[in-house]
């Protein structure tokens, strides 16, 4: 029995191995996937913070502490610190009304602004800094990583000022501030912050010490958080819409490159033989794919966009003009692309292989699965060139921004042409369609008349 | 005279340097059954697929009716009718649904479509299983669909690709009624085949293919003749021969050869010579089990023509 189960198993791995498609879909497939998602955790963790935040600072209070603090923030590497506006050619200072402007068109999704606060007069050397984070729903996770910064910021630009301040304030007040019991109160002070700023920068493992950190912070600053929102707009759960955007354009790649393989199957079959040889063009027949598998697409889509609304609450239908445009887009955009497999695809195992490999990496740099925040520039860049990274951009637009179709379609306000194409997704991903439609019928032209 | 439905001069097609056709030269009359005989690979469905438009060829001439045919227009496809040898039909959807489709890709009005499909579901013999999916016939079943599927726009030329290949008798010879109406009705038909029996009984005029090749044009009778009439005289001996080469030697006026295990010979007027046959192997200790006398047909024109018989 042995015998011949090894028999039989040798037959298995020797046609396992002459199938190119499954070898890929078995080995190289992996091996690329892990690499990809190697490189957004290692990104992620990584201390050279490959991965930047476009920060607005507004110093509205403009005295030594809250310069202090924007250095700070400056020193953070993962920042990239913008003071001014500079779209309409000239250097502006920003302001609260304009960073929320720009947060509200998509142009920004954070801003920090060190309020202007009276002091109390009765003491003014115990003023608590108000800091204001406002942010971009859209951008949960940057606001997450943003709130967390600034303390340290706070702590590492004016924190171990304040209280050695405040003590000698109080001992000045007293009387007693040359005297040696004030002179001894001042040094320890000055060492607790010293032994505060070391663990701090992790050179302290005193659990206690950062417990006591973290509260003294909380107490230090009084710091706000305030989303930036169209008051027309219901919001819904801004977490779960970004991640619904995410995955409905990833599960509409993987359908439709599936569906796509039904070109394949009337090539196999030769349904496709007895259509050429039909009164039509070829262009027709790769047409009239295209708009199948759009229609499914469609259908599916809408499914996969009534329920996020329904059950994560996500007011995924509340912009419908420009959900619509959207959706479209994509779906003709995921559609074109599908065909290119369909098209280059010589078998099923090739058609798995290929997107096994392409729409996970698609969905991985185009932020269906991690945030685009999270990733290195180099692949925020690559990210542009994705179906995900636009389709998701577009539904967070139409979702969070209340932007109409003509701005999803080139008619928004812009002061540049990078700018007109970042903020036309519906646009972007027509011309994908395009695009990846005329590769798709000259791959199918030249495998029909070979 | 008239215009031949056909006329082909000089087609030749290469794959990736392998000649598929080679000077293929022929001519189909108007309302004519043309049969194209050849074995496997001959290049019989290579040149239907460039007949019907959907392989380009690398250079010759095509002639339609005296029209020259270069590039496959929709016109022209309309007067086409092509049987592929593949069932080209979608599995999950009815033999009616299956007609339908391809009816309007034909452009034939719903109500000409309707009255067409009952025509053509009528002779193929399935109307009474019009609603089953297709999935669920049998491979003669399909075949039978599959030809109603291309002459549901009642072409005037025909092309059918080995279009029995791995059917019933009875699917056969309703395909075979089916042939022979549609050309009583007016249509010109090519028909492939490498069963000599099928071209036989259906076409007036044959062409012999092999190897992308033209061997042989003409009528069945114009054909046999270039055997030069001999018969093929197939011998069972009675015991196993330990000296094939003294046999083919007692032979060798008679153009002998051993094949599937009986001694073949080639000679005009056959049947008179078989006890001088029976005689000459007497003398040389083989004694005779069986004799058959077989006379010339495409097989030994086939085999004549190319040394091979037609399905090596």
């Amino acid at each position: 029995m042995l015998k011949k189960a090894l028999i039989l198993a040798g037959k298995d791995i020797r046609l396992m191995y002459r199938d190119r498609g499954a070898v890929f879909g078995s080995y190289i497939a992996p091996i690329f996937i892990i690499i990809i998602f190697g490189i957004i955790y290692s990104g992620m963790s990584s201390d050279d913070n490959e991965w930047s935040i476009d920060l607005l600072v507004i110093d509205e209070k403009k005295n030594e502490r809250s310069e202090a603090f924007i250095a700070a923030l400056t020193d953070e590497d993962v920042f990239e610190i913008m003071t001014t506006d500079d779209s309409s050619g000239e250097e502006i200072p920003l302001t609260r009304d304009s960073a929320w402007e720009l947060i509200l068109e998509g142009d920004a999704q954070l801003a920090v602004i060190y309020e202007a606060t009276e002091a109390n007069p009765d003491f003014p050397v115990l003023e608590r800094p108000v800091i204001t984070l406002l942010y971009d729903p859209a951008s949960d996770m940057e606001r997450q990583v943003t709130a967390g910064l600034i303390q340290r910021a706070v702590f590492m630009g004016i924190g171990t000022d304040l209280p050695v301040e405040s003590m000698d304030w109080v001992l000045d007040e007293l009387g007693v501030s040359d005297t040696p019991t004030g002179q001894l109160l001042t040094e320890h002070m000055q060492e607790w912050m010293q032994y505060m700023e070391d663990e701090d920068a992790g050179e302290s493992d005193d659990d206690t010490s950062a417990a006591g950190m973290d509260m003294m912070m909380e107490n230090m600053i009084d710091l706000r958080t305030e989303e930036v929102v169209n008051p027309d707009v219901q919001m819904g759960n801004p977490f779960m819409a970004n991640s619904s955007a995410g995955i409905i354009v990833m599960f509409l790649l993987f359908s439709v490159s599936y569906a796509a393989a039904t070109l394949l199957k009337e090539k196999q079959e030769g349904t496709i033989k007895r259509l050429l040889m039909a009164p039509i063009t070829v262009d027709s027949i790769i047409f009239g794919k295209f708009l199948s598998i759009g229609f499914n697409s469609l259908c599916q889509l809408t499914v996969m966009l009534v329920l996020a609304s329904i059950v994560f609450k996500v007011h995924m239908l509340g912009n419908l003009p420009t959900i619509i445009i959207i959706s479209l887009a994509t779906v003709a955009a995921v559609t074109a692309f599908g065909m290119i497999i369909a098209a280059l695809a010589k078998s099923y195992d090739q058609i798995n292989a290929a997107v096994t490999v392409i729409v996970l990496t698609m969905s991985a740099v185009g932020g269906s699965m991690f945030p685009r925040i999270l990733m290195p520039e180099w692949m925020k860049t690559l990210g542009f060139f994705t179906i995900n990274g636009w389709a998701i951009d577009g539904y967070l637009d139409a979702i969070y921004r209340f932007k109409g179709p003509g701005s999803v379609l080139g008619y928004g306000e812009a002061s540049n042409l990078c700018e007109v194409v970042r903020n036309s997704e519906a646009l972007v991903l027509v011309l994908f369609a395009v695009i990846c439609g005329w590769i798709a019928a000259r791959i199918f032209r030249r495998r029909l008349a070979s | 005279m008239s215009v031949p439905a056909l006329r082909i001069r000089d087609l030749t097609k290469s794959f990736n340097g392998l000649t598929a056709l080679d000077s293929v030269s022929f001519e189909v009359a108007d309302g004519e059954t043309f049969g194209l005989l050849g074995p496997n690979g001959a290049g019989k469905s290579t040149l239907i697929n460039i007949l019907s438009g959907v392989l380009p060829y690398d250079s010759g001439h095509i002639e339609y009716y005296g029209v020259e045919h270069r590039e496959p227009t929709v016109e022209f496809k309309l007067t086409m009718g092509v049987i592929p040898q593949e069932i080209n039909l979608y599995e999950k959807l009815s033999a009616r649904e299956n007609l339908e489709f391809y009816g309007r890709l034909y452009g034939l009005d719903e109500s000409i479509l309707k009255s067409e499909i009952n025509e053509k579901l009528e002779m193929v013999g399935l109307t009474d299983r019009q609603n089953d999916r297709i999935g669920t016939y049998s491979g003669g079943m399909k075949r039978r669909i599959n030809i109603a599927a291309s002459i549901l726009h009642s072409p005037k030329f025909i092309m059918m690709d080995e279009p029995t290949v791995g059917i019933d008798p009875q699917s056969r010879n309703l395909i075979f009624e089916v042939i022979e109406k549609l050309n009583e009705e007016g249509s010109t038909i090519i028909y492939t085949s490498h069963y000599m029996e099928e071209v036989e009984r259906l076409c007036r005029n044959i062409a012999i293919l092999d190897h992308g090749k033209v061997v042989a044009v003409g009528t069945r009778a114009e054909l046999i003749a270039l055997t030069e009439g001999r018969d093929t005289i197939e011998i069972e001996l009675l015991n196993e021969t330990e000296e094939p080469d003294s046999v083919l030697k007692t032979f060798e006026d008679m153009d002998p050869s051993f094949g599937e295990g009986s001694l073949q010979l080639r000679t005009v007027e056959g049947s008179r010579k078989v006890s001088e046959i029976v005689g000459r192997l007497a003398n040389i200790n083989h004694p005779v089990k069986s004799i058959t006398v077989r006379e010339p047909n495409l097989e030994n024109v086939f085999l004549h023509l190319t040394g091979k018989e037609l399905r090596d």
